[in-house]
């Protein structure tokens, strides 16, 4: 019968961190085996060595400069915590928000100036449109919502977390003019000027 | 089972009572520390500066970083405190926090110039007498020692191991880690602490041949 400890019970004994049943045991394994116990010794005597050269704890130069450097470290995060909260949604605003406005922007003024063009007449009612809108992230779902009679457009985004009051929409939403965003326009006024002449 | 135990002949004693009582009292500031008790943080810094600057300053050789990294350990266990559980204990969790910060360190150094060794921050004249943080002088307590033959031997030798191997040796040799925490710490199976041990300790018993024969 094999009773010789496997590497992991013999690493564990040869570093004195057994204790109790299985070091009782151990130490009767190895009480026939004298190489054993030269070399527990041996790691031993290099475990004092290190142990006594090099420092387990020293203290820092300067100890109270020291705390107060990391009490001001923390209360520069702090600081810059409070201040990165609202920026960190600007951000998210940035990153989320922007691209899927731009892209149902796009699809809307994709297809305002497809009819404009299409159309020959110097009036066009602007028809309904259905742009595709799409999320960067999963389980995230944008739907897009336009209400003519509102004058109105709602992207409703579900599965992203909720926006917090203090958030600044000025700051994050570009909302463009129908000039801004359709080239058309232009072309819609002139004929509208002259039609009006 | 892999415990440290208090056997007079084992180089690195650790009474278990005082290690216990010491781990309780640790649980205790950080529960107040949680709280928002600055004071309780404070009391947690100070009873570990020592022990995570000794651990940073062995892997790095180089005393005004250790000095600058340890207390980005202490900003950065601050900011992660309230996700501390006490599944481990706090001084383990640090070394973990150390770990990773001497590694972040070390990469980004790798990209900068040859780690001159800047003591300007030590020098005295440079401060302010005026400032309200202005430090009182302590002696390093080890003055001594930090000027012995052997220390600097060691530390030539720990500098030629790759930073795996001179972390486990350090945790392990130095400031007296069991496996199973040296594992926590490195992010590692306890296998892989022992062959790193095993390859480290035979380098290093192979460069201090001489010193360590003598002794």
């Amino acid at each position: 019968m094999n009773t010789n400890p496997d590497e992991t019970r013999l690493a564990l004994w040869l570093d004195d961190e057994l204790t109790g049943t299985d070091l009782t045991e151990m130490d009767a394994w190895a009480s026939t085996r004298p190489e054993q116990i030269a070399a527990r010794e041996e790691l031993r005597a290099f475990r004092r060595m290190m142990a006594t050269s090099l420092p387990t704890s020293e203290e820092p130069p300067y100890p109270e400069f020291f705390l107060s450097r990391v009490k001001q470290g923390i209360r520069d995060l702090q600081a810059a915590g409070a201040a990165t909260k609202p920026v960190a949604m600007v951000s998210f605003w940035k990153s989320w928000v922007m691209p899927i406005a731009a892209c149902a922007g796009m699809v809307l003024a994709f297809g305002i100036g497809k009819r404009s063009n299409e159309s020959t007449g110097p009036f066009t009612v602007l028809p309904s449109v259905s742009p595709v809108v799409y999320t960067p992230e999963e389980g995230v779902n944008a739907e897009w919502f336009a209400s003519s009679g509102a004058g109105a457009n709602v992207i409703v985004l579900e599965g992203v977390a909720a926006i917090p009051d203090s958030t600044d929409f000025s700051e994050t939403v570009y909302v463009p003019t129908a000039r801004e965003s359709d080239r058309t326009a232009t072309r819609e006024t002139e004929a509208r000027d002259s039609a009006q002449q | 089972m892999n415990k440290p135990c208090s056997d007079p002949s084992n180089p690195l004693p650790i009474p278990q009572d005082a290690a216990a009582e010491e781990s309780d009292e640790d649980l205790r500031l950080v529960s107040l520390a949680q709280q928002g008790d600055m004071s309780a943080y404070d009391e947690l810094v100070i009873r570990h500066r020592g022990k995570i600057y000794a651990m940073i300053r062995n892997m790095i050789k180089n005393e005004a970083d250790a000095w600058d990294l340890s207390q980005d350990v202490f900003i950065k266990a601050w900011q992660a405190l309230p996700r501390f559980e006490a599944r481990s204990r706090f001084s383990t969790w640090l070394y973990r926090i150390s770990h990773n910060v001497v590694y972040d360190w070390v990469r980004k150094r790798k990209v900068d110039s040859a780690g001159e060794l800047n003591d300007e921050i030590f020098d005295r004249e440079k401060i302010d007498s005026s400032a309200r943080t202005a430090p009182a002088f302590v002696e390093p307590p080890d003055d001594a020692l930090s000027n012995s033959e052997l220390r600097v031997k060691i530390e030539a030798a720990l500098a030629k191991l790759s930073e795996d191997h001179r972390e486990a040796v350090i945790l392990k040799d130095v400031q007296g880690l069991s496996y199973k925490e040296i594992a926590d710490v490195m992010e590692c199976s306890i296998g892989t602490v022992m062959s790193r041990l095993f390859y480290a300790r035979q380098k290093l018993q192979t460069l201090l041949k001489d010193e360590y024969e003598s002794r």
